[in-house]
């Protein structure tokens, strides 16, 4: 308990707990609170860790891994295929919206035909290769590196300003960018599709940025606004929900898994009805429905108590 | 109610630690984004004369210690009001060169305002920092966050489903988050 602790090992524990507490329901509570109470940097060490988590954990559901999967490799895949494309946080999926994902491998992405295809340099040191009809105009002054996809497509290989955002905007799709390569081509009126070689490329449709998707190497997009369905875009739940399927799952863990997830917490107030076994598939965004079946089958009820949902016995 | 452990079969973790998980939770969004300005600021400010290290390491103390952060209005002009708080108190307490540290606080003005938000500024590195963190973690890391948090897998399942120890999991989540918070010690904060 001397100040010899270097603040590095503080640090170093403090990731380990902050670890630990996150992915283990059943953390050595006690030892825990023990070493934070050893010393006071611990405590603040502790918190930064903790919050680095969240901010690790957000990062990397925003932009989920794309998973190999039974389909062909070369073929698009149009939403909604759960399967397939988890959304990014928050992007919307109107009823009617076209949107087309392409997940795997770089051979995918469209290739420019070289006899037809000229190369430009910007102001800012980028390189545009544009097809045969393609058409670009550039503002390059300004907090904002700003190109306007007239027509056709090009292939941008961006000069890394992380001050100066890299913006083209393909009728009312923005495809924005610090340093990376990637293609854009016009779709319909008012479409983009987008393909990334390198890096990251965030992608919107206009007036809805907040609800961009983050497209990696290897991913390609293509948006239509004009494909949306006249209806006003209805906020959907940021991620494609799973089914959880139970065969011989107490209702302790099942909660557990649900607890997981993050919805509305499920809490067991009666030891007996946690040991109970049910079966059956649930949506993981809906644990009211599952504590409800879960009530019935072990003769309990569900009470609503503090935003949380609790089962008691009757 | 609250602290009966309630929760389906473990200790009873859920509802004693809700207010630790809230303040990190806000720490994450509006604090830990600043992390960067603050040491640039008291570095150029005061770099001689003080450690930055340990101020924001005190100043993570004191919002550790805070029972709410209902009250707070703007993350950032806490953080750096708290920075320079703790460097005061520093100077103060001061024993060696007092002189020197005299002076400091008798420059102290209240024009010694710190770097207001830049809207613009703030939403490129929301891009960078997203950017620059997924390529900071391994895609492990990866897989077992979204295990984790989409299908609901317990560390043993976790493991399972990834064919590595549950040694090996936590190891690889402890690596992204040291690693997180390098890149957010580092990274420039914005405008001066």
């Amino acid at each position: 308990m001397t100040g010899l602790e270097t603040q590095d090992r503080i640090d170093e524990q403090a990731a380990v707990w902050a670890a630990r507490n996150a992915l283990d329901d059943m953390a050595a509570a006690d030892a825990f609170e023990a070493w934070l109470a050893a010393d006071r940097r611990h405590q603040g060490a502790y918190l930064r860790a903790q919050a680095a988590y969240y901010v690790l954990e957000e990062a990397v559901l925003a932009s989920p891994v794309p998973t190999p999967s039974n389909d062909d490799d070369n073929v698009p895949v149009t939403v909604p295929s759960r399967r397939r494309w988890p959304p990014a946080a928050g992007m919307a999926v109107a009823a009617g919206l076209a949107l087309t994902i392409v997940v795997g491998a770089p051979g995918l992405l469209d290739r420019l035909s070289p006899s037809a295809s000229r190369a430009l340099t910007l102001a800012d040191g980028s390189s545009v290769t544009l097809e045969a009809d393609g058409k670009i105009a550039s503002a390059m002054v300004g907090r904002v590196r700003s190109v306007t996809l007239e027509h056709g497509a090009a292939t941008f290989h961006v000069a890394k300003d992380p001050r100066r955002p890299f913006i083209v905007r393909s009728g009312q799709v923005y495809a924005e960018a610090t340093g990376t390569v990637y293609l854009v081509r016009r779709v319909g009126a008012s479409g983009g599709a987008v393909s990334v070689s390198e890096g990251s490329v965030r992608v919107w449709a206009e007036g809805a940025r907040h609800k961009a998707v983050i497209l990696h190497a290897g991913n390609a997009l293509t948006l239509d606004p004009a494909k949306f369905a006249a209806a006003a875009v209805r906020a959907e739940p940021a991620r494609a929900p799973t089914e959880f399927w139970f065969d011989n799952t107490s209702i302790g863990e099942a909660a557990q898994r649900f607890n997981r997830v993050g919805g509305k917490q499920i809490i067991i107030a009666d030891r007996p009805i946690g040991g109970v076994v049910i079966m059956g598939g649930f949506r993981s965004d809906r644990p009211e429905q599952f504590a409800r079946a879960a009530a019935t089958i072990a003769g309990a009820r569900v009470v609503e108590h503090a935003g949380t949902l609790v089962i008691e016995k009757k | 109610m609250a602290e009966k452990a309630l929760s389906p079969g473990t200790g009873g973790k859920v509802p004693m630690t809700a207010p630790r998980e809230k303040i990190a939770r806000w720490v994450a969004v509006e604090i830990l984004p600043h992390e960067a300005s603050v040491r640039g600021w008291l570095s150029r400010r005061w770099g001689s004369a003080l450690d930055v290290d340990d101020v924001v390491q005190e100043a993570y103390c004191r919002i550790a210690a805070l029972g709410s952060i209902e009250h707070i209005e703007n993350g950032r002009a806490y953080f750096f009001t708290t920075a320079r708080s703790i460097a005061m108190d520093t100077f103060r307490r001061s024993k060696v060169a007092g002189e020197k540290a005299m002076t400091e606080i008798e420059l102290w003005s209240v024009e010694d305002e710190y770097p207001r938000a830049d809207r613009a500024a703030e939403a490129t590195q929301e891009l960078l920092r997203i950017d620059g963190l997924l390529s900071t973690f391994s895609l492990t890391c990866r897989r077992v966050i979204e295990l984790r948090r989409l299908q609901g897998l317990s560390q043993k399942e976790t493991a399972k489903q990834l064919g590595i120890s549950e040694h090996s999991v936590e190891n690889h989540v402890t690596r992204g988050i040291r690693r997180v918070l390098k890149m957010l010690k580092d990274q420039e904060g914005g405008p001066s």
